[in-house]
């Protein structure tokens, strides 16, 4: 890696407020595809992040960037990893789906399976499903933005942004009529056999 | 009723007994049509009301159904209906199916791996699954009694429209033969006996 590339890098990633806003979305989606050029275009926004960053990083460092991802961080081989920023989140992480699946499951189940671990509780303001979502989003990006602290144009950095733009697209997933649309598939799809 | 009627006393009384057992029979076959109209009435009424209550659920979803848009989880699997408990109900003579309760397959949702909403959304699929289940049973048993009430209707028409009214006009015909024959048999038997007495008075 030659110096001063990760700078660069991270100085022309577009930037990611906590908002879903189409505005936004655009923005960084077209900065990406801008970079990725005609032949890449059609990948998904996290493909297009990697296919930038994989220009400018080693391997090693490459490979731990791929690796992450929101949906298995929790696990063990990354609360322990060497990587400090990605041991801190995939713990808080991790912790924050204890305190989750202890409001989820059935308490003397939940005593059963997880008794060894103090699991702190959960403050989630009442809402919607979709609004305690937000609510869980939120708390994972304030995580991230504790954890960038000193961090400005390092991996961890980087780290931090593919995790930052991992819950954005997550966010930005949702949407009323295609959700709409689906259940309505779901539940139409009921019969009863007579 | 199409055979040639005999005109005598034995027919008469055949016709007169087919006649109570027509009038006895029409008021059951009345009172099976309304009965089975308002059965259907209900079941239409009861069917608005479930669909309202899908609109209602909907509209209450709508808020937060963009969660839904999410691939990571399958909502087809969310709530597999495995059986449609049912009871049997009698209406007018009519076997129809009344839902008693769904049960659904028993699939623990890994919770440390599927995101919070998905509670929810199991929850208000399995509810709008139930109540998409029972307007189609109910539509099915709507349509048994349609059938029913086309044939009661059916029967009580013939007996209004046809049996009674043909079984009154013959039971007329023979009797107004039968006293016309009387008053023959009375007209020719005092023919004989003023015969017999003008006989008598010229002797």
């Amino acid at each position: 890696m030659i110096p001063g590339q990760l700078e660069y890098l991270i100085s022309s990633l577009p930037y990611l407020p906590f908002q879903q806003s189409k505005e936004v979305r655009d923005k960084v989606s077209t900065t990406f595809r801008k970079y990725a050029g005609a032949a890449e275009a059609d990948k998904d926004l996290i493909n297009l992040f990697e296919s930038e960053v994989i220009k400018f990083l080693s391997p090693a460092a490459f490979e731990l960037i791929k690796g992450i991802d929101l949906k298995t961080i929790h696990h063990r081989p990354f609360r322990e990893n060497k990587n400090r920023t990605v041991a801190a989140f995939a713990k808080y992480r991790y912790h924050l789906k204890l305190a989750l699946l202890k409001q989820r499951m059935d308490p003397q189940q939940f005593r059963k399976k997880w008794s060894a671990l103090s699991v702190p509780p959960l403050a989630l303001t009442e809402g919607t499903p979709l609004e305690k979502e937000i609510q869980l989003m939120q708390l994972q990006w304030k995580k991230l933005e504790e954890l960038a602290t000193g961090h400005h144009f390092d991996l961890d950095a980087l780290i931090i942004y593919k995790l930052k733009l991992m819950i954005l697209d997550r966010w930005w997933t949702f949407d009323e009529e295609k959700g709409f649309r689906h259940f309505n598939q779901v539940i139409q799809a009921a019969s009863y056999g007579g | 009723m199409a055979d040639k009627i005999l005109m005598n006393k034995n027919s008469l009384a055949i016709l007169k007994n087919e006649l109570k057992e027509y009038q006895s029979a029409l008021p059951v076959f009345e009172m099976k049509e309304q009965q089975l109209k308002k059965a259907v009435e209900s079941l239409e009424l009861s069917i608005r009301k479930l669909e309202q209550s899908i609109e209602e659920t909907n509209r209450e979803t709508r808020p937060w159904v963009a969660v839904m848009a999410e691939e990571s989880v399958d909502l087809a699997q969310l709530a597999v209906v495995k059986r449609v408990v049912t009871h049997k109900r009698e209406i007018a003579g009519v076997s129809i199916d009344v839902f008693s309760d769904i049960k659904l397959e028993e699939r623990q949702l890994d919770l440390l791996d599927t995101p919070l909403w998905a509670d929810a959304a199991q929850e208000v699929i399995a509810d709008q699954k139930a109540k998409y289940i029972m307007i189609e049973i109910e539509r099915q048993n709507i349509e048994l009694l349609r059938e029913e009430l086309a044939e009661a209707r059916r029967m009580k028409n013939a007996l209004k429209e046809v049996f009674i009214p043909e079984t009154i006009q013959q039971i007329r015909k023979i009797e107004i033969y039968l006293g016309d024959v009387e008053r023959l048999a009375i007209g020719c038997a005092k023919l004989v006996k003023k015969k017999k007495e003008d006989k008598k008075v010229s002797l």
